[in-house]
C-alpha cells in the first residue's frame, strides 16, 4: 500500500464543497495516506478493518473544519476521523 | 420520505397463512400510488443497473423485513433484500421489444429489456449479545441462480397472460420458505382524499365540522399497483427455540413482532459527466413502518423523516404521541357534539400504547378469547404484533364468525393481531382513537355512542386478492387502466 501523503491526497482529490461540504478521491485509501506526523489526533474509527478498496472511492465530508471532524465514507463504511491538520488545508483548497 | 418512492415502506402485513397454517406471511410494500400505465419506464425497486456488459451503476435500496421474537424490541430474525435493474438492450426506450413471455427452460424472453433480479440473505441475531449469523438464501434449482421479479402488467400486447408471467416469479424452497418480490395490485384500501381533507368521513360527513353530504367512501388506491416483498415463512422457522408452537396462543413463543425498513447509503453522488449516481457508506435507516397509519396520523409531520431512521426499541422518545395522540383531540372538534367522553379523558393512552408499542397483553383480553400468557413486550418498539398461534381467519365476509374490523369485531386473527389484507385498519384505528379500545385497559371509561357509526365507509376490492401466496393479486395493466379507458369497462379483470 503506498503511503499517500496528505499533499498527495488533496492534489489528486475532487474537492465538493466547503468546508463543511464533500471531498471525493476516487480510488484512494485516505487512511493509510495520512502519516502519525500528520494526525492532529489519532485516528478514531467505528471499524476495526481498514477500508475496503472496491472502485467506489473515497468521501470525505468535513464536518467541523475547526474541530478538525471528518466523516469519511468507502465502500459500506463510514469512519469518523479527527485531523485539524487536514481539514484546515481541505479548507484553504477551497478557497 | 415521500419524495423517495422507491425506498417509501407503504403496508406491511403479517397474518398466519390461511391455506397453510403453519406458517406466517409477511408482506412488505413500497414504491406506493403506482398508476398502471406509467410508461415508458414503469416501476422498480431501488436498484443498481447494469447496461449490457458494463459495470452496476446507480445507488441502490437495502430493503429489510424484521423480526422480533423475544420482545427485547430488537429484532432476531432479519431478511435482506437487494435488487440489480438490467437493461439489456441500451439502444431503445422500450419497456420490452415484443412480447414478453416465459418458459421453464429459458426463463423470461429476450423481448423483455428492463428487469429485475435480487439477492436474499437471513440474519440471525442474538438480540442480546448483539452476534450474528448471515445465510444467503438461493432460489431453487433451476431458476438461473438469481430470484427474478416478473415484469409490470404493461399491457396486453407487451404482458399477455400476465398470471403466465407472474407465476414463476413464486419461488418456494425445500425448508418451506416462500418468496416473491414484484408488481401487484395494492390491497390498501382508504379514503385519502375524505380523510386527510380535514378528517372527513363520507358517511358520516353531515356531522362534520364543515358538513357534507353523507356518502359511502371511495377507496383512492382501487385501481393502484405497488412493489411488493412478500415472505412465508414457517412457523418454526420464527420462534427463538426453532421449534413450532405447542400451545397455541398460549406458547410462551407465539407472539412476534414486524416491521419494515428501507436503507439507503449515506452519501449519493451525482457524476454529471456520465449522468449516473452512486453510493457509498453504510446503509442507513430511512424508512420504516409496522403497525399501519403510525407514521401517518400519530408521529407528527416535524418529526417524521426522524421517526424513519429510529429503530423501534428506541420509541419510547415517541411515546408521549401515542399516549395523547393529536387525533384524539381533533376528533371532538371536527364532529361537535359526538365525543364529549373522548373530549374529557385526559388519561396517558394505555391501550394504544399496547396496540401500537408493546403488544396487548393476553391478560387484557384473556377473560374474553382465552388468550392469556402473553404479557406485553419488554420495552415501548413500535411494530406490527402477531400471536402466531391465533387459528387464521377470513375476513372477506365467507367465513361466519370472522370480521375485518378485527379485534373489534371480536375477530382475533386480525389487527391489531397481525394484520390481514383486508383489514379495514383505517376504521379500526379511527375507532380505537376514538375510544373504542379505552374500555380495555380502563373500565372507568364508556366510549361514545358515536364510535360506533366511525367509519371509513371503504370496503376492500376483491380485484386487489388472491386466495394463494402472495395472496395480493396479478397487477392491475397498464393498457385496460385508468378507469376512464374503455378497455376498463370491458375487460375489468386486467
Amino acid at each position: 500500500m503506498p503511503n499517500i501523503s496528505r499533499r498527495h491526497f488533496l492534489r489528486n482529490a475532487s474537492i465538493g464543497a466547503a468546508a463543511t461540504g464533500v471531498a471525493a478521491a476516487g480510488g484512494l485509501s485516505l487512511l493509510t495516506g495520512v502519516s502519525g506526523a500528520d494526525a492532529a489526533t489519532p485516528p478514531k474509527t467505528t471499524s476495526p478493518e481498514g477500508p475496503v478498496l472496491d472502485g467506489s472511492g473515497v468521501v470525505a465530508h468535513v464536518v467541523d473544519a475547526k474541530s478538525g471532524k471528518i466523516s469519511l465514507f468507502v465502500g459500506t463504511k463510514h469512519i469518523d476521523y479527527t485531523n485539524q491538520a487536514l481539514a484546515q488545508e481541505l479548507l484553504k483548497a477551497t478557497k | 420520505m415521500t419524495k423517495d418512492p422507491a425506498a417509501d415502506s407503504t403496508d406491511v402485513y403479517a397474518f398466519v397463512s390461511p391455506d397453510a397454517p403453519d406458517t406466517v406471511t409477511i408482506i412488505a410494500n413500497y414504491v406506493p400510488f403506482q398508476a398502471p400505465d406509467g410508461g415508458p419506464n414503469f416501476f422498480e425497486f431501488g436498484a443498481k443497473t447494469v447496461v449490457g456488459t458494463a459495470a452496476p451503476v446507480g445507488d441502490d435500496v437495502l430493503y429489510q423485513i424484521h423480526i422480533d421474537n423475544t420482545g427485547s424490541g430488537i429484532p432476531s430474525i432479519t431478511y435482506q433484500f437487494q435488487f440489480t435493474t438490467v437493461i439489456t438492450d441500451p439502444t431503445t426506450f422500450l419497456y420490452a421489444t415484443g412480447p414478453i413471455t416465459y418458459s421453464s427452460s429459458s426463463g423470461y424472453s429476450a423481448t423483455w429489456n428492463r428487469r429485475q433480479t435480487y439477492t436474499v440473505t437471513r440474519i440471525d441475531t442474538d438480540p442480546t449479545t448483539g452476534q450474528s449469523t448471515t445465510t444467503p438464501i438461493s432460489p431453487p434449482a433451476g431458476s438461473g441462480g438469481a430470484f427474478a421479479c416478473p415484469p409490470c402488467n404493461v399491457g396486453i400486447r407487451t404482458t399477455p397472460n400476465y398470471a403466465s408471467l407472474s407465476a414463476p416469479a413464486v419461488y418456494r424452497m425445500s425448508d418451506g420458505l416462500i418468496v416473491f418480490a414484484g408488481q401487484r395490485a395494492d390491497g390498501f384500501f382508504v379514503d385519502l382524499g375524505s380523510i386527510f381533507d380535514l378528517g372527513d368521513l363520507r358517511p358520516i360527513s353531515s356531522h362534520q365540522l364543515v358538513p357534507g353530504t353523507n356518502s359511502p367512501g371511495i377507496n383512492s388506491l382501487a385501481d393502484a399497483n405497488v412493489h411488493c416483498i412478500a415472505l412465508q415463512i414457517p412457523i418454526s422457522s420464527l420462534t427463538p427455540d426453532g421449534a413450532p408452537l405447542t400451545m397455541g396462543a398460549n406458547d410462551p413463543n407465539a407472539v412476534i413482532g414486524v416491521y419494515t425498513t428501507a436503507n439507503r447509503q449515506t452519501v449519493r453522488m451525482f457524476d454529471p459527466t456520465t449522468g449516473t449516481y452512486s453510493g457509498t457508506g453504510p446503509y442507513d435507516q430511512v424508512s420504516r413502518l409496522g403497525s399501519p397509519l403510525v407514521n401517518e396520523v400519530v408521529v407528527p409531520m416535524a418529526l417524521k423523516d426522524f421517526w424513519n431512521s429510529q429503530a423501534p426499541v428506541n420509541d419510547s422518545q415517541f411515546a408521549a404521541a401515542v399516549e395523547h395522540p393529536e387525533l384524539q383531540n381533533l376528533l371532538p372538534v371536527l364532529y361537535p357534539g359526538a365525543f364529549p367522553n373522548l373530549a374529557a379523558y385526559t388519561k396517558a393512552r394505555a391501550d394504544l400504547v399496547a396496540i401500537f408499542a408493546t403488544g396487548i397483553p393476553g391478560s387484557v383480553i384473556g377473560d374474553a378469547f382465552g388468550v392469556g400468557t402473553y404479557q406485553g413486550g419488554k420495552v415501548i418498539a413500535e411494530m406490527l404484533r402477531l400471536n402466531m398461534g391465533i387459528a387464521p381467519t377470513s375476513s372477506d365476509g365467507t367465513q361466519a364468525g370472522t370480521s375485518n374490523l378485527g379485534l373489534l369485531g371480536n375477530d382475533l386473527a386480525g389487527f391489531p393481531n397481525g394484520r390481514r389484507l383486508t383489514d379495514d385498519v383505517v376504521t379500526i384505528e379511527l375507532m380505537a382513537v376514538a375510544g373504542a379500545t379505552i374500555p380495555l385497559v380502563d373500565k372507568t371509561f364508556t366510549p361514545d355512542a358515536d364510535v360506533s357509526v366511525v367509519n371509513q365507509g371503504v370496503t376492500a376490492s376483491p380485484r386487489s386478492y388472491q386466495a394463494g401466496f402472495p395472496y395480493l393479486a396479478d397487477p392491475h395493466g397498464g393498457f385496460s387502466n385508468p378507469p376512464s379507458t374503455p378497455a376498463y369497462n370491458t375487460n375489468p379483470e386486467l
